[in-house]
């Protein structure tokens, strides 16, 4: 029998390396609750959709708190993420666990994949007409001012990010943060930024859904969730300090050992 | 009183004049201003939900702790959580903790549509209502 402090420990090493990374803690802590503690994977996506909404909405606040959020697109966009974690969750609930372990094990490798970074020569942002804002660069102390290019597409990702949120208890930045950056023209810090701030009600609709259906069990997701915000403290901390290059690589393989790990259990139905 | 030039710096020690800047038009100005007003009843109500879920969980474990017991593995009926929170016993603590928790970002939609309602931005108290709309569906069609 696990002892709450070893979930308590294993949400702090998911909330740091999460923050090291700039990827939500949810794709460590499901792969480690699930083959570590051997927990359900439904439970297990209980426990992390709780400590995603802590996270989403601690540094949800620090960001909107610099004015780096663009609230009006982020409450545009949560429509779609908010109806797509609605059909994810209840689609969670009703769905074969060994099937979720499969689509799971697909995500872990295509986030294995996107962590290869963002390659972007300049970044070039512009002011469109379209829900046009502006923020001052914390490095520079330059107004950056910018607009939103391909709306429709961004709806249609929003909505895809949020399914996925529901259905597998993450956050959903791995999809939407490259979206935002690459197609709708949001500058990098912005698109972090306002893809967090849409995570918290996205993570809450599913968790309604979950908590209804007794998927959240205060005796993993309680300490899950606070080790993960006190992971997050550290590991945000920890970031300057860390060569992240080498820790992305290493992380891969992880990664890669966690997929495999979730299509073992999706075949044999494993513990 | 001279008209600041437009090469003029202005620092403000207020935080959030510093993030967003000042317009260069007044219109522009006044769109900062307001965007401000959303933000700030946001960040406002994030920090405190969190603060107070985190204290209740907290305390729920220490509770959990004090009478040498492991935390439950089931959340309590909804409207059991009070009269567990009055007995002092840990499963409301832990309960109450996570509803906070969850229902905080829903706080921050209905904190959002006041402020766009004071704000006369029609346009976003709609859509931010049907964001809420969208959350109380996943409430109702998620019964067990």
């Amino acid at each position: 029998m696990v002892t709450t402090l070893e979930i308590f420990l294993i949400g702090i090493g998911a909330g740091a390396l999460g923050a090291l990374l700039g990827i939500g803690g949810g794709v460590i802590l499901i792969p480690l609750l699930t083959g570590l503690v051997g927990l359900p994977i439904k439970t297990a996506i209980g426990a992390s959709i709780i400590s995603v909404i802590a996270t989403s909405s601690a540094a949800g606040a620090v960001y909107v708190g610099r004015g780096l959020t663009h609230t009006r697109l982020s409450m545009t966009l949560e429509i779609a993420t908010t109806l797509g974690a609605l059909a994810g969750g209840i689609t969670a609930v009703l769905i074969n666990p060994n099937l979720l372990a499969g689509i799971f094990g697909l995500v872990l490798l295509y986030v294995a994949h996107s962590l290869r970074g963002i390659k972007k020569d300049a970044e070039h942002v512009e002011p469109t007409g379209f829900l046009d804002t502006s923020y001052i660069d914390p490095l520079t102390g330059e107004q950056v001012k910018y607009g939103v290019h391909h709306f429709p597409l961004g709806m249609a990702a929003s909505f895809v990010a949020g399914n996925v949120s529901g259905l597998l208890g993450i956050g959903g930045g791995v999809i939407k943060v490259p979206i935002m950056s690459l197609v709708m023209g949001l500058p990098m810090r912005a698109a972090i930024a306002t893809s967090n701030f849409m995570i918290g009600i996205t993570a809450a609709t599913s968790a309604l859904i979950y908590y209804q259906h007794g998927y959240i069990d205060p005796s993993i997701a309680i300490p899950t969730a606070l080790g993960v915000l006190l992971g997050a403290q550290i590991g945000s901390r920890l970031g300057s300090r860390v060569q992240s290059h080498r820790l992305k690589q290493i992380f891969q393989v992880l990664l890669l050992l966690f997929a495999a790990q979730m299509f073992y259990r999706a075949l044999t139905g494993g513990s | 009183m001279a008209e600041p030039s437009e090469n003029q710096v202005h620092v403000n020690p207020n935080l959030h004049e510093l993030v967003n800047g000042i317009g260069e038009t007044p219109q522009q100005a006044q769109r900062l201003r307001e965007q401000r007003d959303v933000n700030d009843v946001v960040h406002q109500m994030l920090i405190l939900g969190l603060v107070l879920s985190t204290a209740l969980m907290v305390f729920g474990l220490a509770l959990d702790l004090f009478y040498q017991r492991v935390p439950p593995t089931q959340v309590p009926e909804v409207g059991d959580v009070v009269t567990r929170l009055l007995t002092l016993r840990p499963s409301g603590f832990l309960a109450a903790g996570l509803i906070v928790l969850i229902v905080t970002p829903v706080l921050r939609v209905v904190g959002s549509i006041f402020a766009f309602l004071y704000e006369r931005d029609r346009l976003y108290a709609g859509i931010t209502t049907l964001v809420l709309a969208i959350v109380l569906a996943s409430l109702f069609l998620g019964r067990g």
